[in-house]
């Protein structure tokens, strides 16, 4: 009964003897709320991938992908989640490989958003800076890293701030996402090979001292230092739960 | 001089006028709160794991009473209720206390897919046992009494034999579940459908309403060439909406009244005047009744 509903609301070809009487077309109504409802839904997320492919063609590539992958939750700032891997198969599009990753960024912003919070590093005195890089650190909640082949920040800000592109050197960038603290704001910024690396010792738990141990040089070191320390205020890196603490939730 | 606070109704909301409250309002709301007597959010648009979001609704709830309105738990669906999502609504619901919380006569979910709006039920038996096994389940997993909102619907089914009104009746005293009376949803449904909203009425039972939703709609043409109204909250509320509230409260008494807007959305200014509408309208009957 209400699978002959919900397929004839996915399928506009589909009949349904559900109906007691559509000779009035009625049912085409739940159908395009459905499709401007999730149109809807995914402009709110993904607002520069709008801006890049145009209003027309952005509400017929929603039409397309709300028919293959309906929502699986009811929480809409969570569709889309599949929206970058459509836009990496989706043959009208494919002179735009970028797409996908400026569609990861806006949705990894929106995660960010409602992300849980999470208590970061005391950083008020020496004292306490030199503790924090004993310490196993953690990602932040909130954080997302998106490693692309293309200059995908600039892409993405040029959409929001007139930025020339042409200027752009059309190299490979890493995308740093993620919420200060409680704050509304989420940032988004290109982060260096440097960084990346410390990102990816702190998501496995490891502490920074561990990292300086293995340090070439003390220039590398302090770089290395400079780095946490500005990842750890912003937020962005967190200490590690201590073991007596897991599964305490 | 402040203006005395409107009294308490049966499910907790205050017997005064609330809105829909709008994230552009929030801030301007939040700054001067007095012209709301309380406000109604989707609870979807607050199943957050943390952050500035859920930080916003503990400072509206501690401003305003509070009623959480759901709009996914598809009570009127087929498949068992979503766990996850039951326990997201509680989560909620613990965390901010809110004086009420609500949901609809719909579902909105088939086969683990989610449609994003409430789509109709079938008034027969059979989805009669199953609403109210999922209103019982809901209630007593929450801990608490829910409201049950009368729907807009633009198709009939096929195997319906209850009166949409008799239907709510026989959930709610099954189940003890309060009703949300949608006047909106009543206007729009009796005219897609040709049912006559006197006769509705008389068989609605008012005594269980906790709560009176209010809102725009548009009206189209079907493809048979018939007028269609469409639930937009899109719109004023229109005089026929208000000319109901009005029968309404004459012949159940005051209750809480919502002001619903989600599309088009107007200045907050537009809104109060509409909330000031609304207040007119129950303090009118309520003073020809004491008189």
């Amino acid at each position: 009964m209400q699978a002959d509903l919900a397929q004839a609301i996915l399928d506009p070809e589909a009949s349904c003897p559900a109906i007691a009487d559509d000779t009035g077309g009625r049912l085409n109504v739940y159908r395009n709320n459905y499709l401007i409802t999730l149109r809807n839904a995914l402009r709110t997320t993904f607002p520069a991938i709008e801006r890049l492919v145009g209003e027309e063609f952005f509400a017929a590539l929603a039409r397309a992908f709300a028919e293959r992958h309906p929502p699986r939750s009811a929480i809409m700032a969570r569709y889309g989640d599949a929206l970058p891997a459509f836009l990496d198969q989706f043959a009208p599009l494919s002179e735009f490989p970028y797409l996908a990753d400026v569609a990861r960024v806006e949705y990894s912003r929106v995660q960010a958003y409602h992300a849980a919070d999470g208590a970061g590093f005391e950083l008020r005195d020496a004292a306490a800076a030199t503790t924090a890089l004993d310490r196993p650190s953690a990602l932040h909640p909130s954080v997302s890293i998106i490693e692309s082949a293309f200059p995908v920040h600039a892409i993405w800000l040029a959409q929001f701030d007139d930025d020339d592109l042409a200027q752009t050197q059309w190299l490979t960038e890493t995308v740093l996402v993620w919420r200060h603290g409680a704050t509304e704001i989420v940032e988004v910024r290109p982060i260096d090979d440097r960084e990346l690396a410390l990102l990816s010792h702190a998501a496995d738990g490891g502490c920074l001292s561990a990292l300086l141990a293995s340090c070439p040089d003390e220039q590398h070191a302090a770089s290395l230092i400079t780095s946490f320390l500005k990842l750890a205020s912003d937020g962005v890196l967190m200490p590690a739960h201590p073991p007596f603490d897991h599964g305490d939730t | 001089m402040t203006p005395p606070l409107p009294p308490i109704g049966p499910a907790g909301l205050p017997l005064g006028v609330g809105i829909g409250l709008k994230r552009e309002h929030c801030h301007a709301l939040l700054a001067d709160p007095l012209p709301v007597d309380f406000v109604e959010v989707h609870a979807e648009n607050f199943m957050s794991d943390g952050g500035p979001n859920l930080a916003l609704l503990d400072r509206i709830a501690g401003t305003w009473p509070l009623s959480i309105h759901g709009v996914a738990l598809s009570l009127g669906g087929e498949a068992p209720l979503d766990r996850a999502h039951l326990l997201r609504l509680r989560r909620l619901i613990d965390r901010v206390q809110p004086a009420s919380f609500s949901e609809h006569l719909a579902w909105s979910s088939h086969d683990g897919n989610y449609f994003n709006d409430l789509l109709p039920v079938a008034y027969d038996t059979a989805t009669l046992q199953r609403v109210i096994s999922h209103v019982d389940e809901a209630q007593d997993f929450l801990g608490r009494q829910l409201l049950l909102e009368n729907p807009s619907t633009y198709v009939e089914l096929a195997t319906s034999t209850w009166h949409e009104a008799e239907f709510l009746a026989e959930i709610a005293r099954k189940t003890g579940c309060g009703l949300l009376l949608d006047l909106n949803n009543l206007y729009i449904s009796s005219h897609n459908h040709g049912w006559a909203i006197d006769d509705w009425l008389g068989r609605f039972p008012l005594g269980s309403v906790r709560e009176i939703h209010l809102a725009g709609h548009e009206r189209i043409t079907d493809e048979a060439g018939h007028p269609l109204l469409i639930d937009s909250h899109g719109d004023a509320v229109s005089a026929p909406i208000y000319d109901l509230l009005a029968q309404v409260t004459a012949r159940g008494g005051r209750l809480p009244v919502l002001i619903e807007r989600d599309n088009n959305v107007p200045p907050l200014s537009e809104l109060l005047m509409e909330v000031e509408a609304a207040r007119a309208c129950i303090t009118a009957i309520a003073s020809a009744e004491a008189a």
